[in-house]
C-alpha cells in the first residue's frame, strides 16, 4: 500500500513540475495591451477616464464636448495636457499618476496627439481663429453686455437669466461659482454644438447668416459673463 | 544501493538521535476507531506547509511596494516560468486551508473532542483559526488590486470603530491615516513574518497538546468515552489506549496520507484549471467595471456590512464580534463534561447547522449582490444624453457634481452606474427638492453624509439636476408621496398600450 503510494508520488512529481508551464486552462492569457498612440488606446483612455463627464463619443455629456474639430484646432497642446494632468476649476479632476491610478505623462501626451488626430480635423486650413485664452486685461464689460443681448439674448434672455422655452440662465450665482473664467470663454468661442448653443461663427438667431463674434466681442462677452459673479462667502456673511 | 542508504541512515540516526525524538510521537497510541473523521487536521497542516513553501518562492519575486506590487504579479503570471502556477497553488491552497480548518473544527465540535481534558487544545485551535483568517486577509491584500484596496478600506473602517484604540490601531495597520504605500509594507510584514511566526508557534503548541492528551475516540452510543467525567476519564482513556489502541504510525497516519494525497491532487488540478486568483484591475478610481469583492472566507462579512445600517454595524463590531469570539474560546468551559455524542447535544448540533447555513447564505449573497460600489463609474459611466439635453447650465453643473463627487459609484442613472443605492434617474418623482438636499447633506443608512464636502453652489446645482430627473409625464414631487397617483396612472396608461 505505502509502497504503491510512493511510486504514484514519484511518477506524479515530474508531471507536476513539467506541467507548470503547460497550457492548462488556468494559465492566464496575457491580454493584449493597446499599442501606445493607437486608436484603441485612445478610446480606452477616453472611455475609462473622460466619458463620464465629457460624454459618450465626446459629445452630449454635462461637460464641454471634446469631439469638436473647432475646439481641438484652438486649444494648445500644452494647455490640454496641463488641464488633463492637474485638473481645472472646481469640477475637472486631474489625472496625474499616483500609486492608485491616473495617467502617466506619456499617456497624456499620446492622448493629446490622439484626440487631435482622431477627433480633430488637422488637414483643414482654419483661418481667423480667436485665441484660446483671454488676453491679459482685455474685455469691456459694458460692451460685452450689449453684445450678449444682441447675439445671445434670443435664447438666454437679454440679461442672461434664461428664457422659459429657450436656454437656461448663464448668470445664476451658483452656476458662475462652479465654472472657471476659461470655461465661460470656451463656451463663448465654441458654444455647445451638441446642445444647440452656437459657436462664435454663428448662426445667431435674428442676426444675418455669416455674422459671428469678432475676437474683441469674445473678450467683451467673456468679461461681462465673469462680471456677473458674486462672492458667495460675502453674501453668506451678509 | 539499498544497503548503503540504510547504512547512511543508521549513521545519521545514531549521531542525531532523530528516531529517538520522533519515535514516541509517531508510535503513540491512538484509538482504533479513529477513522476517516480524523484526517482534516493533518490536511489543514498540509495546506499550511504548501503555503510556506510556495510563499517563500513567491516572496523571491514579489515586490512589496505600492508602486510595483501589482506589476510583480503580472511578471509572475506572464514571464516567470510556472509563476502563474505558483500563484494559483498559493491562492487556492489558502482557500483550501481555511475550508479544511473549518471542517476540522466542526468535526471536533460535533464529536465533543474539546471537552475535558482537551480544553487547551481547543483554545489553541481557536487562536489558530484567527491567525489563519488573518493570513488569508493579509494575503488578499498582497495582490494590491482593487479587491485588496476595498478590503483594506472596509477592514480599516471596522477597526476604526473600536472604542478608544480604534483610531490608533487603524493608523498602526495602515501606516498612516489613509491607505498608501506604507500600508502594503505593513501588511507584507504581517503576512510573511509576524503571522506565519505566530502560526508556527501555535501549531507547535496545538500538536504538543494533541500528543499530551491523545486523540479522543469517536463517540458511539454506549461506546467508550461517550461520557466525560473529570474523575475517571483520564485513567480510563489511558487504560483503553494501552489495551485497544494502535500506533499512530503507520496505522492512522496511512489514512492521513491517503487523504492528503488526494487533496494535493485536487489542489493541483483546481489550480491548473482555474489559474491564479486575481489580480483584479488595479486599485484605480478611474478603471472600468470594477466590482470589488473579498475572497471567499470574508464574503459573509461583506454581506453583513452591506445588509446592515451603520448603527447596527457599530454594535456588531463593538459588542457582537467580541462576544462571539469569547463564546468560541469558552466553549470547553461552557460544556466541558458530559456526553460527547452529537445526538445527545441538540443545542450544539443545532448551532452548527444554523452557523453553517448562515455563513453559506451570506456568502452566496456576497457573491451575487450588486452592493459593492463601482469604483470607476464616476469617470466612465456616462450621464445618459436624455439627462443632458434640455437641462439648464446650472443643472449641467449639477450632473458634473454628481460625477465628480463619485455619487455614481453607488447610484445609477437609467441603470448605468453602481447599484448600492437607489436609481436616481427618477428620484424627483419620489423626493422633493428639500428632501434631496437633506439626503445629500445628512446621508442616511448606507449613504455617507456629504454635508461638509460640498459647497453651497455644489449642493444647489446637484439638487437642481436631481430634481430634473423624473420619467417623462411625471411631475416632480413637491410633497413626499404626491406623485404616487400620477405614477399609478402612468402605469395604467402603459399597460393599456
Ligand atoms: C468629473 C467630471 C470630469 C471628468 C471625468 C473629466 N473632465 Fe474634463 N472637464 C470637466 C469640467 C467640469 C471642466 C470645466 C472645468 C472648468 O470650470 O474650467 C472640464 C474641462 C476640461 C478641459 C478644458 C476645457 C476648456 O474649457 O478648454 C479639458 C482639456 C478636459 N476637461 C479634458 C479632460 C480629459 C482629457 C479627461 C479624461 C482624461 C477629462 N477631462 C475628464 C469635468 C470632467
Ligand atoms: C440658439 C440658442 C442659443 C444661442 C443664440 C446661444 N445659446 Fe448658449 N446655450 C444654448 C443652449 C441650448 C445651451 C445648453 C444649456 C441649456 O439648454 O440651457 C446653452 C448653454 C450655454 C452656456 C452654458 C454652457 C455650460 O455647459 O456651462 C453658456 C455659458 C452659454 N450658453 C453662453 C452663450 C453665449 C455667450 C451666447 C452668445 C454668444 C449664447 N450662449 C448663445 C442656446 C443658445
Ligand atoms: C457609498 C455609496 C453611496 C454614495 C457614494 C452616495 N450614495 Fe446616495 N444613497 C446610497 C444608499 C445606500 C441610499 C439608500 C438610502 C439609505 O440607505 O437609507 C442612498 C440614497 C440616496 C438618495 C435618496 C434616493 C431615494 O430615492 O430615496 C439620494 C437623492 C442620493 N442618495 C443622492 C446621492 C448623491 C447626490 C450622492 C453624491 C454626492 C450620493 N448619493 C452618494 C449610497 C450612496
Amino acid at each position: 500500500m505505502t509502497r504503491r503510494l510512493h511510486w504514484l508520488a514519484a511518477a506524479l512529481l515530474p508531471v507536476l513540475v513539467a506541467g507548470c508551464d503547460w497550457h492548462f486552462p488556468g494559465k492566464p492569457i496575457k491580454t493584449v495591451e493597446p499599442v501606445a498612440g493607437s486608436r484603441a488606446e485612445f478610446d480606452r483612455i477616453y472611455f475609462v477616464n473622460c466619458l463620464g463627464c465629457h460624454g459618450p463619443e465626446g459629445r452630449n455629456g454635462p461637460a464641454r464636448p471634446m469631439n469638436d474639430p473647432l475646439y481641438l484646432a484652438v486649444i494648445p497642446d500644452e494647455v490640454f495636457e496641463r488641464v488633463t494632468t492637474e485638473g481645472h476649476g472646481v469640477l475637472m479632476p486631474g489625472f496625474k499618476k499616483t500609486p492608485f491610478g491616473g495617467l502617466t505623462t506619456k499617456e497624456i501626451s499620446d492622448f493629446t496627439t490622439g484626440i487631435k488626430k482622431f477627433w480633430g480635423d488637422p488637414k483643414k486650413a482654419w483661418n481667423d481663429l480667436p485665441p484660446y485664452a483671454q488676453p491679459e486685461g482685455a474685455g469691456d464689460v459694458a460692451l460685452g453686455g450689449k453684445t450678449f443681448a444682441t447675439y445671445c439674448g434670443s435664447c438666454h434672455g437679454p440679461d442672461g437669466s434664461g428664457k422659459p422655452d429657450g436656454a437656461g440662465s448663464v448668470v445664476d450665482k451658483f452656476y458662475l461659482d462652479l465654472v472657471s473664467d476659461q470655461a465661460l470663454r470656451s463656451t463663448v468661442i465654441f458654444g455647445r454644438p451638441d446642445l444647440g448653443c452656437p459657436d462664435f461663427r454663428g448662426p445667431y438667431p435674428g442676426r444675418p447668416a455669416g455674422q459671428g463674434l469678432t475676437p474683441a466681442d469674445i473678450d467683451n462677452v467673456t468679461a461681462w459673463l465673469v462680471s456677473n459673479r458674486v462672492s458667495l462667502d460675502e453674501e453668506a456673511a451678509r | 544501493m539499498m544497503s548503503s542508504i540504510k547504512t547512511a541512515w543508521t549513521w545519521i540516526d545514531d549521531r542525531t538521535g532523530i528516531m529517538q525524538m520522533l519515535g514516541p510521537p509517531l508510535k503513540h497510541h491512538v484509538p482504533r476507531n479513529a477513522k476517516w473523521w480524523y484526517v482534516f487536521g493533518s490536511c489543514t497542516l498540509l495546506f499550511f506547509t504548501i503555503q510556506v513553501v510556495t510563499g517563500i518562492c513567491l516572496a523571491l519575486v514579489y515586490a512589496p511596494s505600492g508602486d510595483s506590487a501589482y506589476d510583480s504579479l503580472l511578471y509572475l503570471d506572464y514571464v516567470v516560468p510556472g509563476g502563474w502556477m505558483l500563484r494559483a497553488i498559493h491562492a487556492w491552497s489558502s482557500n483550501a486551508m481555511v475550508f479544511m480548518m473549518l471542517v476540522h473544527m466542526t468535526q471536533v465540535f460535533l464529536h465533543g473532542a474539546f471537552k475535558f481534558p482537551r480544553e487547551m487544545t481547543w483554545i489553541f485551535g481557536v487562536a489558530l483559526m484567527l491567525t489563519t483568517l488573518a493570513l488569508a486577509f493579509t494575503g488578499q491584500v498582497m495582490r494590491w488590486d482593487s479587491d485588496a484596496y476595498w478590503g483594506v478600506g472596509i477592514g480599516a473602517s471596522m477597526m476604526g470603530r473600536i472604542p478608544f484604540i480604534g483610531g490608533w490601531l487603524t493608523h498602526l495597520i495602515l501606516g498612516g491615516p489613509i491607505i498608501g504605500g506604507d500600508t502594503l509594507s505593513r501588511f507584507f510584514s504581517l503576512h510573511v513574518f509576524i503571522l506565519p511566526g505566530a502560526m508556527i508557534g501555535l501549531i507547535g503548541g496545538h500538536l504538543m497538546l494533541v500528543l499530551r492528551h491523545g486523540i479522543s475516540e469517536e463517540p458511539k452510543k454506549g461506546g467508550p468515552g461517550e461520557f466525560v467525567d473529570k474523575a475517571t476519564y483520564r485513567a480510563a482513556y489511558k487504560e483503553r489506549m494501552k489495551k485497544h489502541g494502535v500506533p499512530f504510525f503507520p496505522d492512522a497516519a496511512q489514512r492521513d496520507m491517503v487523504f492528503c494525497g488526494i487533496m494535493l491532487i485536487v489542489l493541483v488540478v483546481v489550480a491548473a484549471w482555474y489559474g491564479p486568483i486575481g489580480p483584479s484591475p488595479r486599485p484605480d478610481p478611474a478603471n472600468i467595471l470594477v466590482n470589488p469583492r473579498p475572497d471567499f472566507p470574508f464574503l459573509w462579512i461583506f454581506a453583513i456590512l452591506a445588509l446592515l445600517t451603520p448603527t447596527i454595524e457599530d454594535y456588531l463590531i463593538i459588542v457582537a464580534a467580541p462576544v462571539v469570539l469569547m463564546v468560541l474560546f469558552l466553549v470547553p468551559f461552557l460544556a466541558g463534561t458530559g456526553s460527547r455524542l452529537a445526538s445527545s447535544r441538540p443545542i450544539a448540533s443545532l448551532s452548527v447547522v444554523l452557523l453553517i447555513t448562515g455563513l453559506l447564505v451570506l456568502s452566496w449573497l456576497g457573491v451575487t449582490s450588486p452592493w459593492s460600489p463601482h469604483m470607476s463609474a464616476w469617470t466612465s459611466d456616462a450621464v445618459p444624453p436624455v439627462f443632458v439635453k434640455g437641462r439648464t447650465p446650472l443643472q449641467l453643473q449639477g450632473a458634473l457634481v454628481l460625477q465628480h463627487s463619485q455619487c455614481r459609484n453607488c447610484h445609477s442613472l437609467d441603470g448605468l452606474g453602481g447599484k448600492r443605492g437607489p436609481e436616481l434617474g427618477d428620484v424627483a418623482s419620489r423626493l422633493s427638492r428639500d428632501q434631496i438636499i437633506r439626503q445629500v447633506q445628512q446621508g442616511d443608512g448606507n449613504m455617507p453624509a456629504f454635508g461638509k464636502n460640498l459647497t453651497a453652489a455644489e449642493t444647489d446645482a446637484l439638487a437642481a439636476f436631481l430634481y430634473s430627473c423624473h420619467p417623462p409625464g411625471v411631475q416632480p414631487a413637491t410633497r413626499p408621496g404626491a406623485q404616487i397617483k400620477q405614477l399609478i396612472e402612468l402605469d395604467k396608461a402603459r399597460a393599456n398600450n
